[in-house]
């Protein structure tokens, strides 16, 4: 039993890795530094 | 290797190209140590004739010979051998712009084009330097029609096959310049020159600026997607992967075509007479670049990760500690991939029309297109130039050499964080750009910046050697180098990524709605500017 539920956790982490998470989380990142960096600056503008 | 007369096409580019950025360089170094209040010129060499030297040489020659050098290198790889009118006409466009650039150069050098790089009137040059510009501009599209002449003998001897990914692409980048420089072209030729030789005594400067911006804002696409180019198709031959998807990156061309030209009004947002309704829509058209430029990052990260996993890398992000660091020809173009998102996230900013007010004309603009540009875009070229240098000279890029590569990214990179960083900083805090050394009688708000203009002199003094190192390692390679073939890295597709659409490759269709774009969003205000015209303005010659 303990055997069959490690093969399924394998399964489901190299399906995981298939469907490029890590590519995924790194554009999210990319976005999110733009609109915290718009926002930083617009921060600035609201108080000048 | 390709066809030895190619070669030496490319090669030729590509020596001038290297001959503007160490002059370029020069004038650079000289500005930062101006800027910082650390030296003084002698009286016979200004500043803003330094500031117009490092600006036509390396934002304007060093790039174009550089991109029409890689071009045709990648072109002959891909399609083969040119044919012996594209050859033919490559030579002349060769000999028109370098003629150009001897012509524009000997003009700054003498001072009497001391107009920087963007020459906005009514600042007035020499006619011979707008003459000079006009070379360039046309030895330029004579490569470009070079290109789509060998392009289109290729398609019709293939009977119509998919063309390969790099020599579309090159044909993308040549379109979009050529439709970019008619605006250039146009300012010149019927502003500039009459105005300058004195057959017509006032410029209009509010049409004139456009016209500039036309062009100024795809030619900032014009440099980037050659360093797209090597990301899509070079990189993930190195990093030992394959291609996402050909489809996705010719889409992501054709909309940098679309959505880079009819933009150049975020240029201009603090422009008087261009009303806020025509500036609203061109930037939205501006923001709409976001989505090939993410769609570009998401295919790089897709690359990596898909390379990263094949060679068993587990975890999250395992797949980023298999990438080769220690090879300079992923190393160079991937701290210019990496400087591109604050490069990208400043661009956003710039457009926006309410922080543009907060940094317009201030030295963060300065510190962003020496993001972009400076960093992204040139960190590219060089990773490019490390093994394409020897490539086509038929030699080898050794282990030693590659590790100077490393160095010299290294020295780039620290270098640009200085300047770029400080430049950036100081802008928010209102310094200006396009100015020497001043404390406006020692007030305290300029006092402020002097520190970080010391840290814009360290990082540009770092820049400086890195380019001296650059240019050993690039000598080396075209000179001294063990002989012997080096591989020209050209990825291939995935099995698995979807067939390309044919419509991808319809140029008519593509070159039209980018025409139709550019008539909507510049008729009607071109119109009313000449409509409303003002009365115009003389030259002046503040030096």
């Amino acid at each position: 039993m303990a055997q069959l539920q490690r093969k399924t956790n394998k399964k489901v982490k190299v399906k995981k890795e298939n469907e490029l998470l890590g590519t995924l989380l790194s554009v999210m990142g990319v976005g999110l530094f733009i609109v915290l960096s718009w926002g930083a600056v617009y921060l600035l503008y609201l108080s000048r | 290797m390709i066809d030895k007369r190619d070669a030496k096409l490319s090669l030729f580019f590509l020596s001038i190209s290297f001959l503007a950025l160490f002059i370029g360089a020069i004038a650079g170094l000289l500005q930062t140590l101006v800027r910082s209040g650390t030296i003084e010129l002698p009286l016979s060499i200004g500043y803003y004739q330094l500031l117009t030297a490092h600006g036509v040489l390396l934002a304007l020659i060093f790039t174009t010979f550089f991109i029409v050098g890689f071009l045709y290198a990648g072109i002959s790889k891909t399609m083969g051998a040119l044919y012996d009118v594209p050859r033919r006409t490559g030579w002349l466009g060769f000999v028109m712009m370098t003629f150009g650039t001897i012509l524009a150069t000997i003009f700054i050098l003498l001072n009497k084009a001391t107009v920087l790089y963007t020459f906005y009137a009514p600042l007035q040059a020499s006619p011979w330097f707008y003459v000079a510009l006009v070379h360039v501009v046309v030895g330029s599209w004579l490569c470009a029609f070079s290109m789509w002449n060998q392009y289109y003998i290729w398609k019709k001897k293939t009977n119509n096959k998919l063309s390969p990914l790099f020599s579309y692409m090159a044909v993308m980048t040549m379109a979009l310049w050529f439709i970019a420089t008619l605006g250039v072209a146009a300012t010149i030729l019927l502003q500039f020159i009459p105005w300058s030789i004195g057959w017509v005594d006032k410029i209009d400067i509010l049409i004139s600026r456009t016209l500039f911006w036309y062009f100024g804002h795809p030619l900032v696409y014009f440099w980037l997607l050659p360093a797209y180019m090597c990301w899509y198709v070079v990189i993930p031959k190195i990093i030992g992967g394959k291609i996402f998807s050909d489809a996705l990156a010719r889409l992501a061309f054709v909309l940098f075509l679309l959505f880079s030209i009819p933009v150049g009004f975020h240029h201009q947002l603090l422009e008087p007479g261009i009303s806020h309704s025509w500036k609203f829509f061109q930037v939205v058209l501006t923001f709409m670049v976001i989505v090939p430029s993410l769609m570009t990052a998401f295919s790089m990260f897709a690359v990596f990760e898909t390379a990263g996993r094949k060679k068993g890398a587990r975890g999250l992000f395992g797949w980023v500690k298999v990438l080769p660091w220690k090879d300079v020809r992923f190393f160079a173009p991937m701290m210019g991939m990496l400087i591109f998102v604050p490069a990208g996230a400043g661009g956003i900013i710039n457009a926006s029309h309410q922080l543009n007010q907060v940094i317009h004309n201030t030295l963060w603009v300065t510190g962003h297109f020496h993001l972009t540009v400076a960093s992204t875009v040139a960190l590219t070229f060089f990773g490019i130039a490390y093994w394409l240098v020897p490539y086509l000279s038929g030699r080898t890029l050794t282990p030693q050499m590659n590790k100077l590569g490393i160095i010299q990214t290294i020295m780039w990179t620290i270098g640009m964080a200085f300047m770029s960083g400080a430049m950036h900083v100081v802008g928010l805090f209102g310094a200006p750009r396009r100015t020497a050394y001043t404390t406006y009688s020692d007030h305290p708000q300029a006092l402020d910046w002097v520190p970080y203009q010391a840290a814009m002199a360290i990082g540009g003094t770092i820049l400086f050697l890195a380019i001296l190192l650059l240019i050993y390692i690039i000598g080396y390679l075209a000179f001294k180098a063990p002989i012997g073939e080096m591989d020209f890295p050209l990825g291939e597709v995935e099995e698995k990524a979807t067939s390309t659409p044919i419509i991808l490759e319809n140029w008519k269709l593509w070159v039209g709605i980018s025409a139709a774009l550019i008539f909507i969003a510049y008729t009607l205000p071109f119109w009313h500017m000449i409509e409303h015209g003002p009365p115009g303005s003389p030259g002046y010659k503040f030096w």
